[in-house]
């Protein structure tokens, strides 16, 4: 089927342009990273001051303004928005605070063990965890509600921002920070991270690539076709690290990665709990925004916001390993992102019940 | 089995979707839950796949449990037709 190829060859050029931008300057392991881009992102516009993660990220803009191109060419983009979105902002937060305490978004996991990274293997159970009991919340009746049309200004916000802080990457104003040292300083040259950015973005926005919704599909209703792109993804960044000489299989000393088994299962057990009560990863957070969904918009700034936190309240890890900071918010976390789940169950129970006009509405 | 045209029923959301399977399985009718059909959709939900005979049954029984779905799409087995809006 056309749709099958389609998501194994988006998968395929991710995995292989992850690599080589690496080979061209990205930092090590984080050819893509749409958390730790983010980040990267929110510290150059000085929401927080870690001075060692702060660059204007051209990948980010690249997704955001590839899904918006390509949703304009093939007439997809719909600006629609109204889906509970004070909850997807809080979801973001928390699920950036998650993949911050293992070092990587879903994505990045993948890459990470292409490169032999024997630690994302803890991160890739916790995240396969995280997806599977936010999908039990699904199942009990977990819904953040439809969204609505809206008015198409809103939708062109997010773009005209992507749009604004390309300018300031190409213009480097004085305002922007740029690291000097540590994973913020590398990176490879702009118009080669925003081509693949774009790129990403149109195939991204055409196939549907999601992690979080991988393992959703194939766990809720057995089908295997966004777990293709997951895979792909694996195989061809393997390969390609494989041929560049970036392979190193272990646990000590991996790039920006620390050892902490217990706690990249449970970063990343929040990131895809909150994931999947979200509808999709950090990078199809991006797509949907680029293709006119608020909500999604919404979320990217949640996970702007999140990493801003994680940084100023010592949340996120280092390869050192994980602050006590950290440990408390992924239990916070935790704890919250269930709260949300339960509560919202309960109120969409007795909406359900004034609806069918079983008890009268207070 | 042959590949015949088929129905599809896409949701607001994931939950709904859950539970028009129920209600359909319930009801002694054939019903799959398939991600949403690229070319119906970008977005990235769980739709329902039913035969276009149980079609008129289906959309009985939503109406009596107050089930609310979104659209009704009809693919043909003909890959170079596109999916027709039944409503």
């Amino acid at each position: 089927m056309n749709n099958k190829k389609g998501i194994i060859f988006t998968g395929a050029l991710l995995g292989i342009l992850a690599v080589l931008l690496v080979r061209f300057g990205n930092p090590p392991n984080m050819g893509i990273c749409v958390a730790c881009f983010i980040r990267d992102i929110a510290g150059a516009v000085g929401m927080h001051q870690a001075a060692v993660v702060q660059y204007l990220r051209p990948e980010i803009i690249g997704f955001i303004l590839g899904a918006f191109i390509i949703a304009h060419g093939t007439k997809e983009f719909k600006v629609t928005g109204g889906s509970s979105p004070m909850i997807r902002f809080f979801l973001g937060i928390f699920m950036m605070i998650g993949a911050l305490v293992f070092l990587g978004c879903p994505l990045r996991m993948v890459l990470r063990m292409a490169a032999g990274d024997l630690n994302a293997l803890a991160g890739l159970a916790g995240f396969i965890a995280g997806v599977i009991i936010g999908t039990q919340f699904i199942k009990g009746g977990f819904t953040l509600g439809r969204s609505y049309q809206q008015n198409r200004l809103n939708g062109y916000i997010l773009p005209t921002i992507a749009v604004i802080l390309l300018v300031f990457r190409v213009v480097a104003p004085q305002f922007i920070i740029f690291s000097q040292k540590g994973p913020g300083s590398l990176y490879a040259p702009v118009i080669l991270t925003l081509l693949a950015g774009l790129i990403i973005g149109i195939f991204a926005q055409r196939s549907r690539l999601c992690m979080a919704g991988g393992v959703r599909d194939l766990y809720l209703i057995k089908d295997p076709h966004l777990i293709f792109g997951f895979l792909s993804i694996f195989v061809f960044a393997l390969l390609f690290s494989l041929l560049f000489g970036g392979f190193q299989l272990g646990f000590a000393d991996q790039p920006i990665a620390h050892s902490d088994g217990l706690w990249n299962f449970l970063g990343m057990l929040l990131a895809g709990y909150a994931a999947v009560l979200l509808g999709g990863c950090p990078l199809r957070q991006l797509i949907l925004a680029g293709e006119g969904n608020t909500d999604s918009a919404i979320t990217f700034l949640g996970m702007l916001v999140g990493a801003a936190i994680s940084h100023n309240f010592a949340l996120a890890a280092t390869p050192a390993g994980v602050g006590i900071n950290g440990k408390i918010a992924v239990i916070i976390g935790l704890l919250l992102v269930s709260a949300i789940g339960f509560t919202n169950i309960l109120f969409n129970q007795v909406k359900w019940q004034v609806e069918q006009g079983r008890v009268v509405n207070e | 089995m042959i590949e015949l045209d088929f129905c599809v029923i896409t949701f607001y959301s994931t939950h709904l979707a859950l539970q028009f399977e129920k209600l359909i399985k319930g009801s002694g009718l054939r019903v799959k839950l398939i991600p949403v059909p690229r070319k119906i959709s970008s977005s990235c939900g769980i739709a329902g796949r039913i035969s276009p005979q149980d079609l008129t049954v289906v959309r009985k029984i939503c109406q009596e449990k107050g089930l609310a779905y979104e659209s009704v799409y009809r693919i043909f087995n003909d890959q170079t037709k596109q999916p027709e809006l039944v409503e």
